[in-house]
């Protein structure tokens, strides 16, 4: 899944030099374009791989997630850079500690990791950590979600040259790292949708009906609506409410909203 | 419907702890919880039976609801308990007999360590309410750190090094000690998280919060009961902490890195089918689905079709692992008998000691009858 840093880099010489170059958003954004129609995830990695080269970076990353989750469960990667870093990094459950993160969870704004303030012992820690693994110098551009979403998005992008993205350029790359951080983040949004459709076995049946209780429609208007009876639509929201894990229809309505499902 | 309630009712006997603990405190029968979950609780399976897998219950919303309800009003229960607790050590009865004051140490140390099973539930869901009423139980029950440690054990499969999953050759006793002593470690640095804005931040503030709940009952008891209150819920405090660590060893002993090489990958954990133990532990004893499957409230999580088998209910086993030797006399057939056939599953049977006694081969040869799933 990794793409090795060094392989990664083939655009030499500084930022500016490279952001001057006329083609340089449109060779991003020919990679950025195809992130919609990625299959998998090994697809999507291969092209943040190659966003980022094109961007300048020798390493990236980005991290999908759900504020306040103290579980971690609902933590996602796509790694273009080594795997140990993030193995490392999940086995001592940094994710509380994470500077980067923390930004992300308060701006929209892209910045270098240099102007991130880190306050503790444990954040010193992680910005170690990825400093060793080729993020001398790091962008972090936050991929907020609005509506009902909670799920957030954080691409990171390295390079294995200290002080490489301080120096001049660095506004057009915050531009093109805007448009590949929300495409990935749409992407996983995407991506877990279908995961919890898949694997819930959520129907297009069961939809209409969490959109009904969403409307705040009744079991015997929705029973109307749907030409059924409510004992009917009763059974059938207990069955959806037991593929969703959730106790009712209320709470069912909610997490399919949350997940962009409604 | 009547029968789904029937089904549901199970799941009031996590009130059962509680109950006793007040009716033991207020009618000077202070070892009442404690003798009943001791030496009745392993005797249950013959009363109410094992769990089958086919028992797994589309609930009707009402009843679900109710159910997901209850580990919060096990909250009210839990302060109640202890609040006739408090007012008999202000009526000087601990001091004034040291039986009393041992028997409702105990009441009071087996009483909370249930108490975890409906605080494990809450800090698993994702209402910021739950998590907090959550936290608030574990608090009570003199062990703050439940929401930081356990959620990161849950990150951390298998991980043996770091004593999430115990060592093979490990004691209980080792084992909780370099748990604990982890544990303790890494609550310096939530502390912090609470302070700054970032993904950590409520769960640590609801740690902070747990930990205040914690001192406050502590004073509460020293006010109340003297140097007996303070003693008393001292006791509480340490039994609980090591408590959960021995439930942990119990659930993932033999599971880990350590001895098989996927651990990182399976979540690997020992599981029970005794229908009462998963009423009154809110399923905790179903643990490899629930590793598996953290998000699932109980009332809908069933057994891992491939998950080791317990050879008994974790009353007798808290107390077997306290003796390392027989602890390994009895659960290396059974580890054995899994590694050699995963998907085929033994139940400790409707027996009358609950217990399943494995050959040195790993195959079953006496008590048991095949699961039947």
């Amino acid at each position: 899944m990794a793409t090795p840093s060094s392989a990664i880099a083939d655009d030499t010489g500084s930022l500016l030099a490279l952001t001057s170059r006329a083609d340089y958003a449109g060779r991003i954004s020919e990679v950025v374009q195809k992130i919609p129609r990625a299959d998998d995830e090994a697809e999507a990695v291969s092209l943040l791989a190659e966003a980022a080269r094109r961007m300048g970076a020798d390493v990236a990353a980005f991290v999908s997630f759900v504020r306040d989750d103290g579980s971690h469960e609902s933590y996602r990667f796509l790694l273009a850079c080594d795997p140990v870093w993030c193995h490392e990094y999940q086995r001592r459950a940094w994710y509380a500690h994470d500077p980067w993160l923390a930004y992300a969870l308060t701006h929209s704004e892209p910045a270098r990791a240099s102007e991130i303030p880190v306050g503790s012992k444990q954040q010193l820690a992680v910005a170690e950590l990825a400093t060793e693994f080729g993020f001398r110098s790091a962008v972090i551009v936050p991929a907020p979600s609005s509506g009902g979403l909670t799920r957030v998005g954080v691409l990171c992008l390295g390079s294995g040259t200290p002080g490489f993205f301080e120096s001049d350029g660095f506004v057009a790359l915050k531009v093109a790292a805007r448009g590949l951080a929300m495409e990935l983040h749409e992407w996983w949004i995407g991506q877990i949708k279908r995961e919890l459709i898949v694997n819930a076995g959520i129907t297009d049946d069961d939809l209409i009906l969490l959109r009904h209780e969403r409307l705040g429609h009744g079991t015997k208007m929705i029973a109307i609506e749907l030409n059924t009876t409510p004992s009917s639509i009763d059974s059938r929201f207990q069955r959806v409410n037991q593929k969703l894990g959730v106790p009712n229809r209320k709470a069912a309505a909610t997490l399919a909203a949350e997940y962009g499902l409604i | 419907m009547l029968k789904q309630w029937c089904m549901a009712s199970g799941y009031l006997s996590i009130f059962l702890m509680p109950a006793l603990l007040g009716l033991g405190a207020w009618f000077d029968r202070p070892y009442l919880a404690f003798g009943t979950a001791m030496l009745l609780f392993p005797l249950a399976r013959l009363i109410f039976g094992a769990y089958r897998q086919a028992d797994t219950t589309v609930w009707h919303e009402r009843a679900a609801t109710l159910l997901d309800r209850l580990p919060a009003l096990y909250a009210v229960a839990a302060l109640g308990s202890m609040a006739v607790v408090i007012v008999r050590l202000h009526d000087g009865a601990a001091g004034e007999s040291t039986t009393y004051a041992v028997g409702i140490g105990l009441s009071a140390w087996i009483t909370m360590l249930f108490a975890l099973c409906p605080a494990h539930e809450l800090i698993h869901r994702r209402e910021a309410r739950d998590t907090m009423v959550g936290s608030f139980i574990a608090g009570l029950a003199g062990y703050p750190a439940l929401a930081h440690e356990h959620l990161i054990h849950h990150g951390r499969f298998g991980d043996t090094a770091r004593a999430e999953w115990p060592r093979l050759g490990e004691s209980v006793w080792r084992f909780a000690l370099r748990r604990v002593r982890r544990i303790i470690a890494e609550l310096g640095a939530v502390a912090i998280s609470a302070r700054h804005v970032g993904p950590g931040r409520r769960s640590a503030r609801n740690i902070c919060s747990a930990s205040a709940i914690t001192l406050t009952t502590w004073s509460a008891f020293t006010v109340a009961g003297g140097l007996p209150g303070f003693l008393i819920y001292l006791g509480v405090v340490i039994g609980v902490t090591f408590g959960f660590q021995v439930i942990t060893y119990l659930q993932h002993w033999g599971l880990g890195d350590d001895n098989v090489s996927d651990a990182a990958a399976r979540q690997l954990a020992w599981e029970e089918d005794c229908q009462f133990q998963a009423w009154v532990t809110l399923h905790i004893s179903f643990h490899q689905a629930h590793h598996q499957s953290p998000r699932v409230p109980y009332y809908r999580l069933g057994m891992a079709d491939d998950s080791p088998r317990q050879p008994a209910g974790y009353v007798l086993l808290m107390l077997l692992c306290m003796i390392p030797g027989l602890w390994r006399r009895l659960m290396l057939p059974a580890l054995a008998h899994w590694q050699q056939q995963p998907s085929k599953p033994w139940s400790s049977g409707r027996k009358l000691t609950c217990f399943a006694f494995y050959g040195a081969e790993g195959a079953v040869v006496a008590g048991p009858r095949r699961n039947s799933i």
